[in-house]
């Protein structure tokens, strides 16, 4: 039972009748703990779908999702949120930061919520944003950041309360090579000190190449899963 | 954390939020302005009815409500003013001999109602001696002088200076006749009174209907300020105890009076609500939009851990201090609109014709608002409870939102 996360015949369909979308056709996966795993696959093939079902934004049509042997399928909206501040960072392809707190006060809310002390939050926080190199850029809001340093936030904001899992989604999509590969290297970095599970889907070569695991999603299904980066073949 | 993000949201909206806030607020003042000007009315009312009539609070003989027999006397009247006089907030005390007579000139005669009344004391507190329209009013001189209404004398074809019979039962039952000359002629604008009433001077009452000079039908007490009637009738009651003299509240005198104020204020509540509702679908909309327009950002502070209940309260402080702000400056602007019609009054002269009477009495057309606290305190609480109700449901739409589906979306 040290599958971090473990997917048993997820399926996920979207609409019903003739607008029926199977965006999930029965996947089975396992994750262990400290895994820097790639999801990649055409646009459509359930990438997004797939993530956002082991994060808890969405529930599978049929199958179980067990998060460290806890099957989520069955827990409440609240028990999920708990789940979700507690255990799951999310980084998100449109960053989405809350636009009227700034750089500082987005990261900081996951510790607020946690309620952890003041100034546990400052001391943390100002380190991440160091490391994320947004030094000096604390007090701007989202709009007064570009995409990349915007994402940035969300990076630090995602792995701020140090969660066993974060689950990326596109994090590159939208942001030039070099901010990418500055961010992938720090991700890479609270891999390998902290043990955090990451678990992104891309398109992107630059993030494929990183992959310790990579899985292939086609048409919802898994069409290759192997070690390894995906450049490979 | 919450109200900073509620606080910075309403910043952030400043558009909507100030829609928003205007509506509360024009929503407060409208209902503040409504509620005083309809106060200030039934204030004008009823003090002009009970300064004509037997005042805020009367005494009488206990069985005189039941039957309204010129027998039916109040006794040691000198005793019960000069307790009344002792009482602050007692401006006027009247002495009053009432009771039923025909009164027949050369062209006619009619059924009337007499007022035996002191013309100086009238005088200071009734409206009725400022509306002579022909001759002058009462002097305590007159001993056969009468003052009638400008519709009776009109029927009767009297004038100033004409003379009339009156005839009637005294205390004994006797059928007496008394010839009276008009000295005056009034005009109130309400048939009840202009073709109804005429007013003697009280000694002449007390010869006519045979009543002691220390006996009255009432006598009423005229107060600087209604909001001391309660005072006052608990006061007099304690000291009038033991006499045999009913002390009531001009309630119980004018019930037809009382109870069209009663009613006329649940239309009044109705009417006000109705706005409140038309204001509330204003607030609701604009926190509904504002909630349908961040679901993006709704739905990240969820998946980032936020639970349902929170971001629920995160929605009802963000109405909350809609609803504050908005009541606040209502109130404000309430108050000053209806402080200025307090001190110069709304002329409804155009709306009204002359002679509009309610349950028989003249209503003036010129509204003074009322301002009272309590005005305030209800419509405040009011509104900041309906602008919390209706938060609930943009609050509670808030807390469904798909996370998937938003957050897919660019
Ligand atoms: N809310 C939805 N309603 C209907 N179809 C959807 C919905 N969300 C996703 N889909 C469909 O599910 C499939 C998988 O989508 P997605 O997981 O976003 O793929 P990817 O992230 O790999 O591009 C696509 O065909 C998409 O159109
Ligand atoms: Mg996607």
């Amino acid at each position: 039972m040290n599958d971090m996360v473990k997917l048993e015949k997820v399926v996920k369909v979207y609409g019903h009748g003739a607008t029926e979308v199977q965006a999930l056709r029965g996947v089975d996966l396992a994750l262990e703990a400290g895994e820097f795993t790639v999801v990649m696959g055409p646009s459509g093939s359930g990438k997004t779908t797939l993530l956002n079902i082991i994060g808890s934004l969405d529930r599978p049509t049929r199958g179980r999702v067990l998060i460290d042997g806890e099957d989520t399928t069955r827990l409440s909206a609240s028990s999920l949120s708990r789940l979700r501040l507690t255990r799951i960072g999310f980084v998100f392809q449109a960053y989405n930061l809350i636009p009227v707190l700034t750089a500082y006060e987005n990261a900081e809310y996951v510790l607020m919520l946690q309620g952890r002390r003041p100034d546990e939050r400052r001391e943390k926080i100002m380190g991440l944003l160091r490391t994320v190199g947004l030094e000096g850029m604390e007090n701007r809001f989202p709009r007064e950041l570009s995409g990349g340093q915007q994402q940035r936030v969300a990076i630090a904001r995602a792995i701020a309360s140090e969660p066993e899992l974060v689950l990326a989604d596109e994090p590159t999509a939208n942001l030039d090579s070099g901010t990418a590969a500055s961010l992938l290297d720090l991700m890479a970095q609270l891999n390998e000190e902290k043990g955090a599970t990451f678990l992104f889907s891309t398109h992107d070569p630059q993030v494929m190449r990183r992959a310790r695991r990579t899985i292939v999603l086609h048409d919802g299904e898994i069409a290759a899963d192997r070690h390894g980066p995906a450049g490979d073949e | 954390m919450i109200v900073r993000l509620a606080w910075r949201s309403l910043w952030r909206y400043r558009r909507r939020t100030s829609i928003t806030v205007s509506a509360i607020a024009v929503g407060t003042a409208l209902a503040v302005f409504f509620v005083t000007m309809a106060d200030g009315m039934y204030k004008k009312l009823i003090d002009e009815a009970v300064r004509m009539g037997a005042g805020y609070v009367t005494v009488e003989h206990p069985d005189y409500s039941r039957d309204l027999s010129i027998g039916l006397v109040v006794t040691g009247i000198s005793s019960v003013i000069d307790e009344a006089r002792r009482i602050p907030g007692v401006t006027g005390i009247k002495v009053l001999i009432q009771g039923q007579a025909v009164i027949s000139t050369a062209g006619g005669s009619a059924g009337v109602g007499i007022f035996g009344i002191d013309p100086e004391t009238e005088r200071t507190v009734s409206p009725l001696a400022d509306r002579i329209v022909d001759g002058r009013y009462l002097e305590g001189a007159d001993e056969r002088g009468v003052i009638v209404g400008a519709s009776l004398a009109e029927r009767l074809k009297l004038r100033p200076g004409k003379k009339l019979v009156l005839t009637t039962n005294d205390a004994n039952g006797e059928l007496v006749n008394e010839m009276l000359r008009v000295t005056g002629i009034f005009r109130m604008g309400m048939e009840e009174a202009d073709g109804f009433l005429v007013q003697v001077p009280l000694d002449t009452a007390r010869r006519i209907f045979g009543i002691g000079p220390d006996a009255a039908t009432r006598v009423g007490l005229v107060l600087a300020s209604p909001r001391d009637q309660s005072r006052v009738l608990e006061d007099l009651r304690r000291r009038l105890a033991g006499t045999e003299a009913a002390v009531l509240p001009w309630q119980a005198v004018m019930p037809d009076l009382a109870g069209f104020m009663a009613v006329d204020k649940g239309f009044n509540y109705v009417f006000q609500m109705i706005i409140m509702v038309i204001i509330g679908f204003t607030i609701l909309n604009t926190i509904l939009m504002s909630v349908l327009e961040r679901t993006r950002e709704f739905a990240t502070l969820m998946a980032i851990g936020t639970s349902p209940l929170r971001l629920r309260l995160q929605v009802a402080v963000e109405s909350l201090f809609l609803g504050a702000t908005g009541t606040v400056l209502g109130l404000l602007l309430g108050g000053a609109l209806s402080w200025y019609f307090q001190v110069h009054g709304i002329d409804f002269s155009g709306i009204y014709s002359d002679d509009t009477t309610i349950v028989g009495y003249a209503i003036d057309p010129l509204i003074k608002n009322h301002v009272t606290a309590g005005a305030f305190l209800l419509v405040g609480a009011f509104v900041l409870a309906l602008t919390l109700v209706i938060g609930l449901y943009p609050s509670w739409r808030a807390a469904r939102i798909s996370l998937p589906d938003v957050l897919r979306s660019r």
